[in-house]
C-alpha cells in the first residue's frame, strides 16, 4: 500500500520533474562546463579553468562598471517599487465608486509586454520631439537628453521599470491588506492611535510577510533586468547602463564570446543565490507574523 | 477502480509527454546530422544530381528587406517555382541592425538559411570562417547565366584566388535626398542646382542645413544618421570627403584620429549641438514626415521616398570636401551558405541574379551588371526620382565610389566604437578627447 502510493507520487511529479531535467537542468550544466572553456565561434574550444572568471574579476574594468549598474539599479528600483506598491494598495484598498477602474489602470501596465512599454517610453522621452520634453517646453523649460545623458539614462529606466511593474506588488499589498482583521483597526482607534501609529505598528507588522515576498521578488526580478535595457538604451550612453543580464547577451551574442557570457551568467547565479541565502537568514528578524 | 483510472492517466500523461521529447529529439538529432554530414556531402552531391532533382526541397532565403522588397521577392519565387517546381523558397526577414549576429549564431548551430543577403562588412566575417559555398564552376560555366555581364570591381569583395563566393546585387552609392519644398520656400537654390554649377561644397550644405533648419516648426536642416546605432554607414562620407580614413591600408591599425578625422567628425558635431541643424541623438525624424531639408541614405531607400505625396523631393550627389565627394557604395549581395542542398540554393541564387531579375530588383537596387544598369529598365523603374537624378546622382557618381571597408572583427569594432560616439552624444567628452580614445581601444581589435 505505502509502496505504490510512493510510485503515484513519483508518477505525478514526473512530467514536471522530466521537463526540468530536460530544460533546465541540462542547459544550466552545460552552461556551467561552458564557463570553463573559451568558446567562441570563430575558434577552436578548449578547456581553460579558471581563466573566464580571473578575466572577469581582475582584467575586465566594464564588468566591474555593469555590476555597479546592476546595483545601483537595484537599489534604486527595489524602494521606489515597494514604497510605490504601498502607497498606492493603502490609497485603492477602500471600497470607493470606481476603484475597479483604478486598480485596473494600475495593474494593466504588468500585462502589457514589455517591448511594447518600452518601446513607448524610448519615444516619451526622447531628447527635442519626446512628449515630456514637449511638456516642458511648454512651461518653457529645455528638457534635457534624458536617455542620451550618462547621469539620467539609469533614472529613467529605473522609473519606467517601476512603472510597468508597480501593479503587481500592489495587488500582493492589497490581498495583504484586506487580510488584516478588521478588530485590530478597531482596537487602535479604541486606544486613541495615530493614523501613523496604526500603520507601523498594526497594519505593517501583520502583512509582513507579504512585504518579505515582494522585496525577494522585486529583488531578484532588478538584478535579471534586460529588456527595458535593451529595447531604451542599449547599454549606452557609453556603458552608463550595461547591466549583468545585458553585458552577457552582448558577450554571448553579439561578440560570439560564448564561454566568458557563461562565466559572467554563472557569476549573477552566485550572487543571486548568496542574497537569497542572506534574505532567509534573516527573515526571522524582519517578518513578525507568518501563518 | 479509482485507482486504476488514476494510474491509467497518470502513465498516459508520461507516454504522452515522452512521446513529445522523442519526436522532438528525433527531428533534431536528424537536422543534427544532416548539418555533420554536409561538409562531406557537399563534394559528392553532384553526381546523383538527376536522380535527387524530382525530391521536393526547401530552402530558406535570408534578407534585411522592407514590405515591397519582400514582396517583390515573393514575385520572383513564384517564378523560380514554375522552372523548379520541386523546390520551395522560404524568405526569412531579418533586421539589418541583427542581421550579422543573428546569421552567426543561427549558422553556427545549423539552422542557417541556404542563400542569402550579405552586406560588405559581414562578408570578411563569413568568408574566414568557411560557411560561404564557391559559386564559381556554376556561374561561369553556364554561358546563359553571362557572368562576365557583372561588374568585375563589383565582385573583389566576393572573389578570393580562383573562388567567388557571392554575386553583388546592390551597389547603391550614398546621396542625399532634398525636400524640394522646403528649399523652395526658403528661396534657396537646390542641391541639384547648385551641382549643376559645379558649387555643391560642405560650405553650400552647411549653409543650406543652417537656413533650412526652424525649431519652432520643428524642422531640422539635415540628417546624416538612419540609425543612432549605425555610425559606419552615416560617417564614412564626411570622413572620406575630409580626406580621413578609419583603418589603415593593412587593416591593422586604426587611423581616424588626425587633423582631418577631427575636422569630420567636429562638423557632425557641430551641426548636432552648436547650429541645432541636425535632429539632437536618440530623435527619430524621418525624411517622409517632411521636417529634414536634407537626409543623406543610399539609393536603396527610393523605396520609401517613392511613397511621400506632401511634397516635392529629389536626389542629388553628396556634396563635395577637400578630399572629392566621399561617396560611399553600399554594397549587398546574395551568397550560399553552408547548407544540405547546395545544388539548389546555386540555382536559386542564379535565377534571381540573372539579367531578367536584375531588372526587377532594380526599381530598388542599383544593380551590378552592365546590361541593366545601363538599361532603361533601371532609369524608368519609377516617375521618381527622373532618370536625369539617376543620372546625375547615382551613374555619374559609381566610378568614384567606394566600398566600405570590412574588417573579419567588425563586430566588436562597431560596438566599441558605438559605445565610444556616445561620449560625443552625451557631450561629455571633446572630438579630440573621443578620437583618442577610440585609437587606444580600436587598435587592439583590429589585431585580435
Amino acid at each position: 500500500m505505502l509502496r505504490s502510493e510512493k510510485w503515484y507520487g513519483y508518477l505525478f511529479i514526473s512530467p514536471m520533474v522530466l521537463g526540468f531535467a530536460a530544460f533546465l537542468l541540462g542547459p544550466i550544466l552545460t552552461a556551467f562546463f561552458m564557463s570553463f572553456t573559451n568558446w567562441s565561434l570563430f575558434k577552436e574550444t578548449s578547456y581553460i579553468g579558471f581563466d573566464n572568471y580571473k578575466t572577469a574579476f581582475t582584467n575586465d574594468p566594464v564588468f566591474w562598471e555593469t555590476v555597479g549598474n546592476t546595483l545601483y539599479f537595484s537599489a534604486g528600483l527595489v524602494p521606489l517599487n515597494l514604497l510605490l506598491a504601498l502607497g498606492l494598495a493603502l490609497l485603492l484598498k477602500n471600497k470607493l465608486p470606481g476603484i475597479g477602474f483604478f486598480r485596473t489602470a494600475i495593474f494593466t501596465p504588468v500585462v502589457t509586454s514589455l517591448v511594447v512599454w518600452a518601446i513607448v517610453f524610448k519615444y516619451i522621452f526622447a531628447t527635442d520631439a519626446g512628449m515630456v520634453n514637449q511638456l516642458l517646453e511648454m512651461i518653457g523649460v529645455q528638457g534635457p537628453a534624458w536617455l542620451y545623458n550618462m547621469d539620467l539614462a539609469m533614472p529613467v529606466v529605473i522609473v519606467v521599470s517601476v512603472l510597468k511593474n508597480v501593479g503587481l506588488n500592489m495587488v500582493i499589498f492589497l490581498a495583504a491588506l484586506h487580510d488584516v482583521p478588521k478588530m485590530y483597526y478597531e482596537a487602535a482607534e479604541l486606544d486613541g492611535a495615530t493614523r501613523w501609529n496604526v500603520l507601523t505598528k498594526v497594519t505593517l507588522p501583520l502583512i509582513s510577510p507579504s512585504v518579505f515576498l515582494a522585496l525577494m521578488l522585486t529583488l531578484i526580478g532588478s538584478l535579471k533586468v534586460f529588456g527595458q535595457i535593451y529595447v531604451m538604451t542599449g547599454g549606452g550612453p557609453g556603458t552608463s547602463t550595461y547591466v549583468l543580464v545585458y553585458y552577457i547577451y552582448q558577450q554571448a551574442f553579439k561578440l560570439y564570446e560564448f564561454g566568458y557570457a557563461s562565466a559572467i551568467a554563472f557569476i549573477l547565479f552566485f550572487i543571486v543565490l548568496a542574497l537569497t541565502l542572506v534574505q532567509w537568514s534573516v527573515r526571522k528578524r524582519w517578518v513578525h507574523h507568518e501563518q | 477502480m479509482k485507482k486504476a483510472s488514476m494510474l491509467l492517466t497518470a502513465v498516459l500523461l508520461i507516454v504522452s509527454m515522452l512521446a513529445g521529447c522523442a519526436s522532438n529529439a528525433g527531428s533534431n538529432g536528424g537536422a543534427g546530422n544532416n548539418g555533420g554530414n554536409n561538409g562531406a556531402g557537399t563534394a559528392t552531391e553532384n553526381p546523383g544530381k538527376d536522380s535527387e532533382a524530382q525530391k521536393p526541397v526547401k530552402l530558406k532565403f535570408s534578407m534585411w528587406g522592407n514590405d515591397a522588397h519582400k514582396a517583390m521577392y515573393d514575385g520572383l519565387i513564384a517564378e523560380f517555382k514554375t522552372e523548379y517546381p520541386h523546390i520551395d523558397v522560404e524568405i526569412i526577414n531579418i533586421p539589418f541592425a541583427d542581421y550579422q549576429q543573428k546569421l552567426s549564431i543561427m549558422l553556427a548551430s545549423k539552422t542557417g538559411p541556404d542563400v542569402g543577403w550579405l552586406a560588405e562588412r559581414m562578408i570578411p566575417q563569413f568568408m574566414d570562417s568557411g560557411q560561404l559555398v564557391d559559386i564559381a564552376s556554376s556561374v561561369q560555366g553556364d554561358a546563359d547565366y553571362k557572368f562576365d555581364d557583372v561588374f568585375p570591381s563589383t565582385l573583389e569583395l566576393f572573389t578570393s584566388g580562383e573562388k567567388v563566393y557571392g554575386i553583388p546585387f546592390s551597389t547603391p552609392p550614398m546621396l542625399v535626398y532634398y525636400n524640394k519644398t522646403l528649399f523652395q520656400e526658403k528661396g534657396l537654390k537646390t542641391p541639384s542646382e547648385l551641382y549643376a554649377e559645379g558649387n555643391w561644397n560642405y560650405e553650400q550644405y552647411l549653409q543650406a542645413a543652417k537656413a533650412i533648419t526652424d525649431h519652432s516648426k520643428g524642422i531640422y536642416g539635415v540628417r546624416l544618421i538612419r540609425d543612432w546605432k549605425n555610425w559606419s554607414d552615416a560617417l564614412l562620407p564626411i570622413i572620406w570627403s575630409h580626406g580621413a580614413e578609419l583603418f589603415s591600408a593593412d587593416g591593422k591599425s586604426f587611423t581616424l584620429n588626425t587633423a582631418e578625422g577631427q575636422a569630420a567628425l567636429q562638423i557632425y558635431n557641430d551641426l548636432i549641438f552648436k547650429d541645432g541643424a541636425h535632429p539632437k541623438p536618440g530623435d527619430e525624424i524621418t525624411f517622409d514626415t517632411g521636417k529634414l531639408g536634407m537626409y543623406t541614405d543610399r539609393y536603396s531607400y527610393v523605396s520609401k521616398t517613392r511613397e511621400i505625396k506632401d511634397f516635392e523631393w529629389d536626389i542629388a550627389p553628396m556634396p563635395e570636401g577637400m578630399n572629392g565627394r566621399g561617396t560611399t557604395l553600399g554594397y549587398a549581395g546574395y551568397s550560399v551558405f553552408d547548407t544540405e542542398h547546395p545544388e539548389e540554393a546555386m540555382a536559386f541564387l542564379k535565377f534571381i541574379s540573372n539579367e531578367t531579375s536584375m531588372g526587377k530588383t532594380s526599381a530598388f537596387f542599383v544593380p551590378s551588371r552592365k546590361s541593366v544598369l545601363e538599361s532603361d529598365v533601371f532609369m524608368k523603374a519609377a516617375p521618381q526620382p527622373s532618370p536625369e537624378s539617376i543620372q546625375v546622382a547615382v551613374l555619374d557618381q559609381m566610378s568614384d565610389a567606394k566600398i566600405a571597408p570590412g574588417h573579419p572583427n567588425w563586430q566588436q569594432i562597431d560596438v566599441k566604437v558605438q559605445t565610444l560616439l556616445d561620449y560625443l552624444y552625451t557631450q561629455s567628452e571633446s572630438v579630440e578627447e573621443v578620437l583618442k580614445r577610440m585609437e587606444a581601444e580600436v587598435n587592439p581589435l583590429l589585431n585580435k
